[in-house]
């Protein structure tokens, strides 16, 4: 018996070590960044979700646009850079512990301005604000799933926001106005809290008139 | 998942309270208390009227399979106990095809004297609630929707809602020295335990998306409800008695689940709520089936 209780304490001590071993401390200091860059992209929305397309083609009521704020130096701008330089197997990177990096940015997205270079209908002619003509998604923030948001209020969800991973604020932006034209073309121009404005045209789409 | 909450809730309090009665009765000093177990198979035939699609989904369309006629196959397992004489509590519980014990019965029956020979009247309590299955309540909006995605969940659309009801019925009853007999008939209350749906609509080829959102109320409806039992005592030892048991039930009603429909445009602000009260159907549920008990 005394044997017995000698093996299950070294057993239970060894299986106490080995939980205090794997359990790690995560430094949950957020690393600071600016947003410096803006990118702006085209969506498929045709189907039933959304997704990132290189096509300039959009159907007249499927308009749709994801805009990307981020550190000129931070992940994003690491995979672009990667992609170009190194043939092969790209560089693995793991985070110590398995902590995910949190980053804050120094100022955050206040307010968006989004002009049409052409018109959109027999209302809406070209060099209008049409930002009320959009609503928007943000990705990772809690909404009614299926539906979309303000635009206001998806970017008020960015102020003191923490990023995970990656220091990107990445939102969908989507018209709602049918288009009666053959041609869109925007410029989005992101006010931040210090004031500066990162501005990015979409391509010209090619609407697709049914 | 607030209704199978309840059951839960409900079968612990039936747990407690047989088992503090069954404590009691243990401890009685007339010693006339009674147990009884029984194991009985059961078909269950479950009949609605249907009625033609309308503007607005009715759920007691999806009920089931669709069909007008439901039918199932029930093992039923039997708990009761005499604490003092003229009084009878009973647990059912049944399990059906998914051998999930998702259906109870709990009654409580006054039947003054009924320990002699002859015929007795008194009355009874019954609480049932047992489980029906809503299928594919999205082929409404399927049919109806037909120019936007219908529905963006491609999962089977199926959830178990819970019908409870609640009945008081006289009893009119025969001992025999062989052969028992229980008539009960009489008014109930029955509900839907209320719940809530979604369904997430997009325009092919377009931007618009909208959610619409159902959240059903109880609906009450008056119920009658009637069940027949046959004791026929097969042999006797002491105090044990054993022997076949017949049952019969019989519920009927016009039922109808009312809900609030809220669609959402575009955006969640962008919200329009009314409230539905589709037309009742007549329903009704049969069930009978034998099996054996055992009295101690």
């Amino acid at each position: 018996m005394r044997t017995f209780r000698k093996l299950l304490t070294v057993i239970i001590l060894f299986n106490a070590a080995r939980i205090f071993t794997s359990c790690c401390e995560c430094d949950e200091t957020p690393v600071r960044f600016t947003f410096r860059s803006i990118d702006v992209r085209n969506l498929d929305n045709k189907g039933e979700w959304a997704i990132v397309t290189a096509s300039n083609n959009m159907a007249p009521e499927a308009v749709a646009f994801e805009v990307s704020l981020f550190d000129s130096t931070g992940y994003f701008g690491y995979a672009a850079l990667q992609k170009a330089l190194l043939p092969g197997f790209s560089k693995a990177m793991a985070f110590r512990c398995d902590c995910s990096i949190p980053f804050q940015a120094t100022s955050y997205p206040e307010s968006i301005v989004i002009k049409t270079f052409f018109a959109i209908n027999d209302t809406i002619q070209a060099g209008a604000d049409v930002t009320g003509c959009f609503v928007a998604r943000s990705s990772g923030n809690g909404t009614i799933s299926g539906l979309y948001q303000s635009v206001e209020s998806v970017f008020s969800l960015a102020r003191d926001k923490i990023y995970y991973d990656s220091g990107v604020e990445t939102v969908q932006l989507f018209l709602m106005p049918e288009i009666k034209t053959d041609k869109a073309k925007f410029e989005i121009s992101v006010r931040l809290s210090d004031g500066r404005i990162l501005s990015g045209n979409t391509q010209t789409i090619n609407i697709r008139q049914q | 998942m607030n209704s199978l909450k309840n059951i839960t809730v409900a079968f612990a309090l039936a747990g407690m309270l047989t088992t503090s009665l069954g404590l009691k009765a243990q401890i009685g000093k007339n010693g006339n208390e009674t147990f009884s177990l029984g194991v009985h198979f059961s078909g269950r035939s479950i009949f609605r009227n249907p009625q033609p699609a309308g503007s607005s989904i009715d759920f007691m369309n999806y009920l089931g399979d669709g069909k007008p006629v439901q039918t199932c196959g029930l093992i039923n397992l039997v708990f009761g106990m005499n604490p003092v004489p003229g009084w009878t509590i009973s647990t059912t519980l049944s399990i059906n095809s998914s051998m999930a014990p998702g259906q109870m019965q709990i009654s409580v029956m006054n039947l003054p004297g009924d320990t002699l020979q002859g015929w007795h009247l008194g009355w009874k309590t019954s609480l049932v609630m047992f489980p029906r299955y809503l299928n594919e309540f999205n082929r409404f909006h399927i049919e109806r929707d037909s120019l936007l995605f219908a529905d963006l969940n491609h999962n089977y659309r199926q959830r178990l809602l819970y019908d409870a009801c609640l009945s008081v019925m006289p009893v009119a009853a025969f001992r025999g020295e062989k052969i028992s007999l229980r008539v009960a008939a009489g008014p109930g209350i029955a509900v839907f335990m209320p719940f809530s749906e979604r369904i997430e609509q997009k325009k092919p080829d377009g931007n618009f998306r909208r959610t619409i959102t159902y959240e059903t109320e109880a609906s009450p409806a008056a119920v009658l409800a009637a069940e027949t039992e046959v004791y026929i005592s097969l042999f006797r030892v002491r105090h044990t008695e054993g022997g076949l048991l017949l049952r019969a039930g019989s519920l009927l009603s016009y039922r109808q689940i009312r809900y609030r429909e809220t669609v959402r445009t575009w955006t969640a602000e962008n919200a329009e709520t009314r409230r539905v009260s589709p037309g009742r159907q007549f329903s009704s549920l049969t069930e009978a089936g034998g099996g054996f008990y055992v009295n101690f």
